[in-house]
């Protein structure tokens, strides 16, 4: 009897292990750009802001998931499409070997969130963040550099 | 039968991404409106509308263009869109219809009464459409069967249309095209951006001539916009590339009905920039007088401005900055009708989405300060000046209260 309790708790365990190994598409809100930033205090990191709808964001997601974002370094990848997407936008970050990086989707009203964000965004994509260690932010429109990631590859492995 | 066809309606609907409500968030009480549009016992009505474009007919009554579920809706409203009358579909066969802010169906009626329209039939890769134009000879009861107007018909990108009908009857369409793009992949060799391309209708719109080209190296997902100048030919705007990555703009005026003159740079803010702005132009002429008015977010010269010119796009004044960059001032709409001007956009201040407007009444030179016309605490249209004799209108569609038609000043 207790030998089974203890069984179904391990396969209640496992399947609990698999749902979390597997990629969350976490929401974004209003507050969770400070969220972000503030779990990943003292710590250089990667913001990366992209849509299914903009054709170089396909570019810059390869070169990252070529980088190892996420794995070699902190990187945290936000898609602006709406959760109605979420299928299409898990499918592309696994196409890109983005699928262990940590990963949201907005979940409002666009300006709203833009505006949380940085107020002179308009929304052009991709917009990238480059947070260095003491949290400085650099903004980046447009395609990301390959260079510009070199700071966090030195840097190494994010934090758990 | 019936569900199959409701199977395709739900599923056009999902399938538009970038529409202006279809990813309507679920933690907003008032977007629950927004978010039952997207139910399978939805029907087409302008609430539910994406993307709803105007214009007058000359007997003042305001045609509304929109997409919903694989269709272009028509309707007509005599009493400045109080009431409207019940939407007449289009095209017969449903077709994925873009319907976003820069990519949206367009109308437009003729010297007689004839109701034309034209929109993006969505294609199957990303980035692709057909430009689709049909037209209705009886007071919009029903549209000839639709026809494509790009004549280069690979799978890729024949979007970002705008046209125009002169006294005439003369159709100018213009729009993005991908095919020197698809031509120099083919070749092993590279092209940067699209193409600016048009096509002229001479038999109200039956069928359209061969397409022509005016510019290569375009940017690729912004909107066009053209005017008619005092000869009824057509102005074109469009976001250009210029070097190897600057996104300013374009303009091209027309010698005759066949021969675009050369291109001229509109706007020197040299952003320079690998993205995509979706964020385009517009342009109004009347009385002799080009009003422009663009975005860029240059690291020097950024927000919105505006420029004229008195000589048929000789010269332009120097840009005049609108709106309140830290605001996220954006998605530019501007109309002349003689010496007055008026600008409409939208600002964002933290909580709501702001419809402002600022007016002229000198041709352009001096300028009022903005008013604040309408707020929305949810997800909003671009705003569109339409313009019937001496009056003005903004239109413009909000997830939480639907559609509006907003006088924006009286006569001066």
């Amino acid at each position: 009897m207790s030998r089974r309790i203890m069984l179904t708790g391990l396969i209640l365990l496992f399947a609990t292990a698999a749902v979390h190994a597997g990629p969350e598409l976490r929401r974004f809100d209003s507050d969770s750009y400070q969220a972000i930033v503030e779990a990943h205090r003292g710590e250089p990191f990667l913001l990366v802001f992209w849509s299914l709808e903009c054709p170089p964001c396909y570019k810059e997601l390869q070169m990252l998931g070529e980088a190892g974002a996420g794995e070699a370094f902190a990187a945290v990848f936000v898609s602006t499409d709406g959760p109605a997407e979420e299928a299409r936008i898990t499918e592309t970050m696994q196409r890109f070997g983005l699928e262990r990086a940590e990963s949201w989707v907005f979940d409002g009203n666009p300006p709203q969130l833009r505006f949380s964000i940085d107020r002179t965004w308009y929304g052009e994509l991709p917009k990238s963040y480059l947070f260095d260690a003491s949290h400085q932010r650099k903004a980046i429109t447009g395609l990301l550099e390959r260079a510009a990631i070199d700071p966090l590859l030195e840097h190494g492995a994010p934090s758990e | 039968m019936r569900h199959a066809s409701l199977l395709y309606t739900l599923a056009a609907v999902l399938l538009l991404p970038n529409t202006a409500f279809a990813a309507a968030g679920h933690s907003h009480g008032g977007e629950a409106a927004a978010d039952a549009c997207t139910g399978p016992e939805t029907v087409a009505s302008l609430n539910c509308a994406l993307a709803p474009t105007g214009a007058f007919d000359e007997q003042g009554r305001l045609w509304l263009a929109w997409a919903f579920g694989g269709h272009v809706y028509v309707h007509r409203s005599d009493d400045r869109g109080e009431t409207f009358t019940p939407p007449v579909p289009v095209n017969r066969i449903p077709e994925r219809v873009a319907a976003d802010g820069e990519n949206r169906p367009k109308i437009a009626v003729g010297p007689e009464g004839t109701v034309y329209v034209s929109w993006v039939k969505r294609l199957a890769k990303p980035y692709t459409g057909d430009v689709r134009f049909a037209r209705s000879t009886n007071g919009g009861r029903t549209f000839s069967e639709p026809l494509t107007v790009n004549d280069h018909r690979d799978m890729t990108s024949h979007r970002f249309e705008s046209f125009a009908v002169n006294k005439r009857g003369e159709i100018f369409i213009a729009w993005l095209d991908k095919r020197d793009l698809v031509a120099a992949e083919r070749d092993g060799e590279q092209y940067n951006g699209a193409a600016l391309y048009y096509a002229v209708s001479r038999d109200g719109g039956e069928s359209f001539g061969a397409n022509r080209k005016i510019a290569d190296h375009t940017c690729e997902c912004c909107r066009t916009a053209m005017a008619l100048d005092g000869d009824g030919l057509p102005v074109v705007v469009w976001r250009h590339i210029y070097g190897a990555n600057i996104r300013d703009h374009g303009l091209v005026r027309f010698e005759d009905s066949k021969t675009p003159a050369e291109p001229v740079r509109l706007s020197h803010d040299q952003w320079q920039i690998d993205a995509c702005p979706h964020h385009g132009p517009d342009i109004s002429i009347d009385a002799g007088v080009w009003h422009t008015v663009w975005f860029n977010n240059a690291p020097q010269r950024h927000g919105l401005f505006y420029a004229r010119s008195t000589d048929r796009g000789e010269r332009f004044s120097t840009p005049l900055p609108v709106g309140n960059y830290e605001a996220a001032a954006s998605h530019p709409a501007v109309l002349g009708i003689g010496e007055r001007v008026w600008l409409a956009w939208k600002e964002f201040d933290g909580e709501r989405t702001q419809l402002l407007v600022q007016r002229s009444y000198d041709g352009g030179a001096n300028w009022s300060e903005p008013d604040v016309l309408a707020t929305t605490a949810g997800r909003s249209d671009h705003p569109q000046l339409l313009g019937h004799q001496d009056e003005a209108f903004v239109s413009w569609q909000t997830a939480w209260e639907g559609f509006h038609l907003l006088p924006v000043g009286a006569p001066k």
